[in-house]
């Protein structure tokens, strides 16, 4: 699939501050992307300057193979920009918000009418169109918001912490949404702190700490690199004993036995489950399937001490642990 | 066609055909609850004054009335023209820039220019509003006796002029603020020139209804009034650029249209001076005042220039003398101020001048490209330009100007006893000046000397810094 948008080699300094650094990435048509990083990782400035609202110190960034540095006013038309202020004026109502808006893009007529409907119609604001702006709750601003990014009909979405103080009900339905627009072939790019959500939308991610990019590339691919390099996985078992009898000698047992494992760690005992750590120690390096390797071993023990060991589970890594693997929580 | 469906049509041509600014300003300016209150309080007081007015000439049959009534509504016309709503438009350009929905604005391809005209101009539209309600009014007035058509006329056409720079003046200062402290200044600054030229203009409304009848006759009159409107026109032009230039986008190029609007507007306002001196028969020392008015104007104007970034952003690397780079803006600064010097000091000698006509053309030169200097070298110098350097500059110049004259005051006193010692406030550009336009003194030439040679050090540092950054914005 070929790149919608191409980021390459861009670095913006303040001063001595080095607010982006030499950052690469792609994003193709259809694909949504999650950028995720602490706050003043330089996630905002990224996406400041692909939006052409500010310049590189270095670096170029092209949208459909054309530099947008050189020629912001040529790449503006293929953009559409949701900042993490909604930026609506409260003495409007959602209707005349919106058709300001397709004015202001230069739709007429009859066009403007349907452009306006059309938007408000996927963004499920036709029941709102005549209420004022500032009497809607945040989840039906930041429809608004998004509407009004929508009017143009850009190929490239950049919406910088969507989510940001949403209501779960909200965050769902932001999360349709953008998986709609994805499906017409739109490319998005999001940032997030809301790392769970960004899993369940994003196809591709792009994980930025001081500037700096540190993992990129499909959820998957980001997910098992850093599994892979993780030092620790928390794992639960569960034990079965009929009618719950001798169920606490049980667990005892399988605490004692656990705690005498290497690299386990951290047993809780807990009515039927039992939860532990494998971790390794301080300066040692993770393999390939050392994990797997460890959860083997740990199951041949208790099955052999005849435990009645009902289920074992490593749980997954997510990309909150991809976060927390990759970043050091330095903020610039 | 119905008439309503050809009207509904028509009305929608029309939107279609203005700005979409405009529409959405004009839309949200009628439905604000401050412009029922000051429209319904203008119509009351200028009924209530008319029914006074009616009264009094009933009673007093034959007594011209005309003059205090028309002052009196200029002064009602003035209070909200030249002062709300010059204020709401800052605060509506303000918002913009709370809200950052400037910003978004700018995605849609609108640009910095089409934002702040269509603030002026619905703003403007609600100023021809409350004008056209009041008008009728003002005419009432010829009937009173003691004014004439021509006094009318010219009242209202200075009245949008002045109405239209001070409009312009929220939208520039507004346009200025980008941070929260900034906002905060930007609050005082603006209410402060917008009372200074409330009361300025509404003083001019009443000289206006006092002397206005000289107008046909006084050419010195008539030629101040037209000064007058050229120069509320011409200022309104050079801020609303300004302001086009503070919300430019860092990706956008945003100097050429300031300085090609200062560039037209000095020379117009150089060729204004230059007619007036030859239609009124003006002498060396009248080229004196000539150039201390215009220089003070160009130095306003340059003031803003010299705060520009350095260097121009990658994209804007052709373009010439219009490329962008404070190098540009300042020189073209001093250019107009030498400029004016030149045409000044030309008229002078073709009408044999005073010495001291002569020394106080050079040093209302010398001063501006003194602290202008100044203030480029200081801006860039640490800890100022943590301020941002348009902010540091202008700080800069404010500040030195400041200093130059609280330092030579106290100087002049220590040593001399009194303030406004000549050699010693040779560096002082209020004293210093006020002592070149007034007084005729040997010492005043080793003055001067000393202020040139100032002012020639100042010029060659700040060209020296700037030439040095005159590059690619690096960040």
């Amino acid at each position: 699939m070929s790149a919608l948008l191409e980021v390459k080699g861009l670095s913006r300094f303040y001063g001595s501050l080095k607010a982006v650094d030499d950052i690469t990435f792609s994003l193709p048509e259809g694909t949504i992307l999650g950028f995720i990083g602490p706050n003043g990782a330089g996630k905002s400035t990224t996406m400041r300057i692909i939006a052409t609202l500010d310049v590189p110190t270095s670096g170029e960034v092209l949208l459909e193979g054309k530099s947008l540095v050189a020629r912001p006013d040529q790449a503006r038309p293929l953009l559409g920009y949701m900042p993490d202020r909604y930026g609506t004026y409260d003495d409007m109502t959602v209707f005349e918000f919106l058709d300001f808006f397709a004015r202001a893009y230069r739709l007429r007529g009859n066009e403007r009418k349907a452009r306006v409907d059309s938007v408000m119609d996927f963004a499920g604001l036709l029941p709102l169109k005549d209420k004022l702006t500032s009497e809607l709750s945040k989840g039906m601003k930041q429809r608004v918001a998004l509407g009004r990014t929508l009017l143009h009909d850009p190929r490239l979405l950049i919406l910088d912490e969507p989510a940001d103080g949403l209501d779960p009900r909200a965050r769902i339905e932001l999360r349709e949404l953008l998986r709609a627009l994805a499906s017409q072939g739109k490319a998005v790019l999001i940032s997030s702190h809301i790392l769970t959500e960004l899993s369940e939308i994003c196809d591709t991610c792009a994980i930025i700490e001081q500037g700096h990019l540190l993992a990129t590339g499909t959820v998957q691919e980001v997910l098992s690199r850093t599994s892979n390099a993780a030092a620790f996985s928390e794992v639960e078992l569960t034990l079965f004993a009929p009618g719950g009898a001798g169920l606490e000698e049980i667990g005892k047992k399988a605490e004692r036995l656990l705690l005498e494992q290497p690299l386990v760690t951290n047993v809780t005992v807990l009515n039927h489950a039992v939860r532990f750590r494998l971790e390794l120690a301080a300066g040692q390096t993770p393999s390939s399937g050392w994990v797997e390797e460890a959860s083997v071993r740990v199951l041949k023990v208790l099955v052999n001490a005849e435990l009645p060991v009902t289920s074992f589970r490593t749980r997954e890594h997510d990309l909150e642990d991809a976060f927390m693997s990759v970043t050091k929580g330095r903020v610039q | 066609m119905t008439l309503a469906s050809a009207t509904t049509r028509q009305y929608e041509r029309l939107i279609e055909s203005v700005g979409p600014i405009v529409v959405k300003e004009v839309r949200q300016g009628l439905r604000a609850k401050v412009f029922a209150i000051f429209f319904g309080t203008l119509l009351v007081v200028c009924l209530s004054m008319a029914l006074v007015a009616v009264a009094e000439a009933t009673d007093s049959a034959g007594i011209a009335h005309g003059k205090e009534f028309f002052g009196a509504y200029l002064t009602a016309l003035g209070a909200v023209t030249f002062f709300v709503i010059p204020f709401v438009a800052f605060r509506s350009m303000l918002r913009e820039l709370e809200d950052e929905t400037w910003v978004l604005l700018t995605l849609t391809g609108l640009g910095a220019v089409s934002i702040v005209r269509g603030k002026w101009v619905s703003a403007m539209s609600q100023a021809m509003l409350f004008g056209s309600a009041c008008a009728p009014f003002v005419l009432f007035c010829y009937f009173l006796n003691g004014i004439d058509i021509l006094q009318i006329i010219t009242g209202l056409l200075l009245a949008a002029g002045w109405s239209a720079m001070l409009t312009a003046v929220g939208v520039a200062v507004a346009t200025q603020a980008h941070s929260k402290l900034g906002r905060t200044v930007a609050h005082f600054v603006v209410l402060g020139l917008l009372g200074l030229g409330t009361l300025g203009g509404i003083t001019f409304c009443w000289v206006l209804a006092e002397e206005g009848s000289r107008l046909a006759t006084n050419d010195a009159f008539r030629n101040f009034a037209i000064t007058i409107g050229l120069f509320a026109w011409g200022s309104t032009w050079l801020l609303l650029e300004g302001a086009s230039a503070g919300l430019t986008l860092p990706s956008e190029p945003a100097s050429r249209r300031p300085r090609i609007a200062f560039t037209i507007v000095g020379l117009l306002a150089l060729a204004h001076g230059l007619v007036l001196f030859v239609i009124e028969n003006g002498r060396g020392n009248d080229a004196m005042g000539g150039q201390v008015v215009t220089s003070f104007f160009f130095t306003i104007a340059a003031a803003f220039c010299i705060s520009e970034n350095d260097g121009w952003p990658r994209q804007a690397a052709t373009g010439g003398w219009l490329r962008p780079g404070a190098l540009r803006s300042y020189l073209l600064g001093l250019g107009m101020l030498f400029a004016s010097a030149a045409l000044w000091l030309f008229l002078y000698a073709r009408r044999d001048g005073s010495e001291k006509a002569f020394r106080a053309i050079l040093a209302a030169f010398a001063y501006p490209a003194l602290y202008l200097s100044l203030a480029v070298v200081l801006g860039r110098l640490t800890p100022l330009q943590k301020f941002g350097e348009p902010v540091a500059t202008r700080v800069a110049f404010l500040g030195s100007v400041a200093i130059g004259v609280a330092a030579s005051v106290g100087l002049s006193i220590a040593v001399e006893g009194r303030p406004d010692g000549k050699l010693v406030n040779a560096l002082n550009p209020i004293v210093g000046l006020v002592n070149f336009v007034d007084r005729s003194n040997d010492e005043l030439d080793a003055a001067l000397v000393l202020l040139g040679c100032a002012a020639l050090l100042a010029v060659f540092l700040a060209t020296l810094v700037l030439v040095g950054r005159d590059q690619v914005r690096s960040a």
